[in-house]
């Protein structure tokens, strides 16, 4: 405690005056001779005491008022560490408003982020008008709308006013760095960053990151406002993609469709409806009971007619977060995928297989099937994976290469840097010894391959019975689906996986040696196998669960494609297009929107021509239209986690609120945190009014 | 008339009280010839005939009974009643809140009064009291007198304490006959013993009229600020602020004087207030109005 004009306090020797008032009516006596004193002796006995205390009373209480009056105009105040967060003098604030789609949770007239706004507001109001405030709207994108603390408070308002929800996710990390930032170069008065949110669970899935920053920023006080209490109950869906990976015109596709129940009840009977192009009916399906925090899923066929871009969208009963209760996903709707089969002339006849595998139907009816295996020799590769990305082959199977020329793993380099996918069975012809020479080929691949080791011939090796991982090989985790340890090996290329590279297992050995290991690399993948795809070296190609395997392989690597068509809010959607198209416009036909509006221009870089569209903040269907031929449709849709709009725990709200900051300021950052002649005032008011009320009474009643 | 004329030194000297008496009272009775007291201490005279409007209660109805003839019963009017006028000269009595005390006031009401009665051919006995008898002039008629009854009022120093029951005991001793007894006094004592000497002069067919004489200051105590009271009939004092007990006292003091007021209608004695701030014509015609009013 301390005063802002303590040279007033030289009043409290007004203290005197009420005293000595008290005793110059003692001292000065006058005497007189008096008749009468027996009356006065009574009156004096009965009413001496009274009157002593009275008088008392009167004097305690006109000293309390000059005591009170000096201390209030001497202005006392209640200074602390910058950053404690008071109201009371100008401080710096950065406000962090979540804007993430769980925001638009509604339990009555507003839903939390236009309370959120109108907080806001009033805090605003209250507040120094010397104070000095940022803006920023946070998710997993964080929007500066004021980016450095300003005093235009008017400016702040309309920022405000125009801020809207988005289909993001929620991500305190980047918003509070940025607000801390902002908030580095201001010294002397309080800083603080007041983050205005729904509380939601995945908003501090960071934790120790925002602590961390809590700490690395001690002047600044982090201030959680929590907004509309605990979180809906609330149905969502959390996804929507095709199971099968390739849609292709005729051939059922199977979506599935997963619900995710974050209320405190359990749901019921809960019908799911599945719309195609946003017209067409496409199905239903009815979830008969999902428990409260569970996610249960169904999955829905749907057939396309015709090739080309469409939208699947599934959709429940609104609820008061309608943002999950509906949800898009796109498909490219392919009549037909080419395939390349890459092998020596001399090469083991492991193509065979694979081509069989692929087209498992009668050869007369091959030419209708959407999957056109072609073969060719590696040395042709390059000129096929020249082609524009549309007349590209989706797959390229390399069977027992033989010796590969740089011109070849060039291409290929190239081919699954822009999102090609590659699968490399290695064989006797295959001198796996000089593939680590090239550079270009040693990149593409997942494992280092050691030298050929036979097995012996009573006791051959396996695949892994069960405990798959990978959407591949999980089908099998199922015993009812087959057995993939009856796969055996003769012979095999040992595989080392990488250090550090993110290879996954689709099928180990039963040794635990990894058999087929999947990658990435760039935007494309690359599947290397441990064997050749022919009987000499293991019984694969003529087990049963050979075509089921590599028609699952088909759809894992499609779906890799297809997943490109599927983005979160913001995400940039880069679509490779024919030559032809680069320079002209194209427009997009937004969520939300009855018609396409012109959104840039088809460029261009050595890879090719290509679309690329930033603007997908909204979740929803976008169709993208070059002269008015449909050219793409992708969807975004909003992060799954915004479904579950279960608080997180207050105490790790507190947490943040709670870091130390005291210990790392000096005096000099001492603000003021509270004034208190406010408050003084009223007191003296009060006294006064007692006073006023004792001495009205004393005087009556003597 | 106004309390100016009473000069404390005038009081203290027995011509000047004499004078000073005199000037009150012929002020006051201008045009007055007949006797506020007539018709007290009486005595036959004779007879005559009655005629139309004389009161039928004087009536002689023994002659009508002898002779059957109305007659109407006359009686001796100049025939002298005694006053006896006691005039307390206690301590408490030489309060004065301006220039005359209480005991001033007294002195210059029995002077009027003696002046009023002896002019009249009546008789006045003065008792001056305290704690008992102080000094006794015993009755007289002659109105030559008065010059003595003046000198002996002036004298009178106040002083000590009192016991006014006592005092009016020793009076009544002294007042065999039938009379009026006046008490001067501010009858701060002993409220049994007044109670029982009233007693005593009411049981023995007397008129009593008290007049209790009291300063302003003391029927309104207007003190402010810290005052110190020391006591005029003791050693006492009292240091207080009055503002503080004035009520309180006014309330005490109220009740006093409603105690004697209700005193004096049991003894069927007359009260009269005599406030020092007021003039003694003031307080003489009041009472002597009452007189008149009583007599008719």
């Amino acid at each position: 405690m301390s005063f802002l004009s303590p040279m007033v306090l030289a009043g409290l020797a007004a203290l005197g005056i009420p005293v000595a008032i008290h005793l110059l009516n003692k001292f000065r006596v006058r005497t007189t001779a008096w008749g009468a004193m027996r009356f006065l002796h009574e009156v004096v006995q009965t009413s001496q005491r009274r009157v002593q205390f009275d008088d008392l009373l009167l004097l305690i209480l006109r000293c309390l008022l000059v005591a009170v009056a000096v201390c209030a105009f001497a202005r006392p105040v209640l200074k602390g560490p910058g950053g404690s967060g008071s109201t009371s003098g100008p401080i710096a604030a950065a406000i962090l408003l979540d804007n993430s789609a769980s925001m638009g949770q509604t339990g009555g007239a507003l839903n939390r982020f236009e309370m959120a706004k109108s907080s806001i507001r009033d805090w605003l109001a209250g507040i120094d008008a010397q104070s000095q405030v940022a803006l920023y709207l946070v998710s997993n994108r964080p929007t500066p709308l004021v980016g450095k603390p300003a005093g235009d408070f008017g400016l702040l308002r309309k920022a405000l006013d125009d801020a809207a929800l988005s289909d993001d996710g929620s991500d305190l990390v980047q918003g509070v760095q940025l607000a801390a930032q902002s908030l580095k170069s201001i010294t002397g008065r309080p800083k603080e960053i007041r983050i205005y949110t729904d509380g939601q669970a995945a908003t501090l899935l960071h934790h120790d990151a925002l602590k961390k920053l809590a700490l690395d920023y001690p002047d600044v006080v982090i201030r959680p406002i929590l907004i509309g209490g605990k979180g809906e109950d609330n149905l969502g869906i959390v996804t929507l993609h095709a199971e099968d990976g390739i849609a292709s015109v005729g051939q059922p596709c199977r979506f599935r469709i997963e619900v995710i129940n974050s209320g405190a009840s359990t749901a019921t009977e809960l019908k799911i409806n599945l719309m195609l192009d946003g017209t067409t009916p496409a199905g239903t399906a009815t979830i008969p009971l999902i428990g409260s925090g569970e996610t249960q899923g169904v999955t829905i066929p749907v057939s396309f007619a015709t090739p080309g871009p469409h939208c699947i969208t599934a959709s429940i009963p609104l609820d008061g977060f309608s943002a999950d209760n509906q949800r898009t996903a796109a498909v490219e709707v392919i009549r037909r995928m080419d395939v390349v089969i890459a092998q020596s002339e001399a090469g083991e006849q492991g193509g065979f297989f694979i081509s069989r595998a692929l087209v498992p139907i009668a050869p007369e009816q091959a030419s209708h099937y959407y999957l056109a295996p072609q073969f060719m020799l590696p040395a042709e590769l390059p000129a096929a994976l020249s082609l524009p990305p549309e007349n590209r082959p989706a797959v390229v199977f390399l069977c027992d290469p033989g010796p590969l020329l740089p011109t070849v793993t060039s291409a290929l380099n190239a081919y699954v840097k822009d999102g090609g996918n590659l699968v490399i069975f290695p064989g006797s012809h295959s001198d796996v010894s000089t593939w680590s020479d090239d550079p270009a080929f040693t990149q593409l691949l997942p494992a280092t391959l050691g030298p050929i080791i036979e097995t012996k011939a009573n006791q051959p090796l396996t695949w892994q019975s069960r405990g798959f991982s990978h959407p591949i090989t999980a089908f099998w985790n199922d015993a009812a689906n087959g057995d993939l340890a009856t796969v055996t090996f003769n012979r095999y290329f040992p595989l080392t996986l990488k250090p550090g590279a993110s290879a996954n297992v689709i099928a180990a050995l039963s040794g635990g040696q990894p058999a087929v290991v999947e990658s990435s690399y760039a935007k494309g993948t690359v599947l290397l196998f441990n064997a050749s795809c022919s009987p000499e070296w293991t019984n694969l190609p003529l087990h049963p669960a050979f075509v089921p395997f590599v028609q699952r392989l088909m759809g894992f690597l499609n779906r890799n494609s297809a997943s490109r068509l599927i983005l979160a809010p913001g995400e940039t959607f880069r679509l490779p297009v024919a030559a032809a198209l680069r320079g002209k416009d194209f427009s997009v036909k937004r969520p939300g929107n009855d018609a396409a509006r012109t959104a840039g221009q088809v460029t261009g870089d050595d890879t090719g021509a290509y679309i690329r569209y930033t603007a997908t903040e909204r979740a929803g269907t976008y169709h993208i239209t070059v002269d008015a031929e449909p050219v793409a449709s992708f969807a975004v849709q909003i992060d799954a986690s915004e479904s579950d709009l279960r608080t997180a725990d207050a105490s790790l709200f507190d947490d943040l609120a709670n870091v130390p900051h005291a210990a790392s300021q000096g005096p000099a950052m001492l603000v003021i945190l509270k004034e208190y002649w406010t408050s003084l005032l009223g007191c003296l008011l009060i006294i006064f009014v007692v006073e006023a009320a004792l001495a009205h009474r004393i005087s009556f009643a003597r | 008339m106004s309390t100016d004329l009473l000069d404390p030194d005038a009081v203290s000297k027995g011509d000047a009280l004499g004078l000073l008496a005199r000037k009150i009272v012929e002020g006051y009775r201008v045009g007055e010839h007949r006797s506020p007291f007539h018709g007290f201490a009486i005595e036959f005279a004779q007879h005559r005939e009655y005629t139309p409007g004389d009161d039928t209660r004087h009536l002689d109805w023994k002659v009508f009974g002898r002779s059957e003839r109305y007659y109407i019963r006359q009686y001796e009017q100049d025939t002298n009643f005694v006053a006896h006028l006691v005039v307390d000269g206690s301590a408490s009595m030489n309060y004065g809140s301006g220039k005359i005390t209480k005991l001033h006031y007294a002195k210059v009401l029995a002077a009027c009064l003696a002046h009023v009665i002896l002019t009249q051919r009546d008789a006045v006995a003065l008792a001056l009291v305290g704690e008992q008898i102080l000094d006794y002039l015993p009755r007289t008629d002659n109105p030559q007198r008065i010059q003595h009854v003046m000198e002996r009022l002036a004298a009178f120093r106040g002083n000590g304490g009192t016991h006014l029951g006592n005092s009016l005991q020793q009076v009544a001793r002294e007042a065999r006959r039938r009379g009026i007894v006046m008490i001067i006094s501010d009858l701060f004592d002993d409220e049994n013993g007044l109670a029982s000497g009233l007693e005593r002069f009411a049981y023995s067919g007397n008129e009593v009229i008290v007049f209790q004489t009291l300063d302003p200051y003391e029927l309104t105590f207007p003190f402010d600020g810290t005052w110190e009271f020391r006591n005029l009939e003791g050693n006492d004092r009292l240091r207080l602020a009055p503002d503080d007990y004035r009520k309180a006292y006014l309330k005490n003091f109220g009740d006093f004087q409603l105690r004697i007021r209700r005193m004096c209608e049991k003894f069927q004695a007359h009260y009269v207030l005599a406030d020092t701030s007021k003039s003694l014509a003031e307080t003489l015609s009041a009472y002597l109005a009452f007189r008149h009013r009583a007599r008719k």
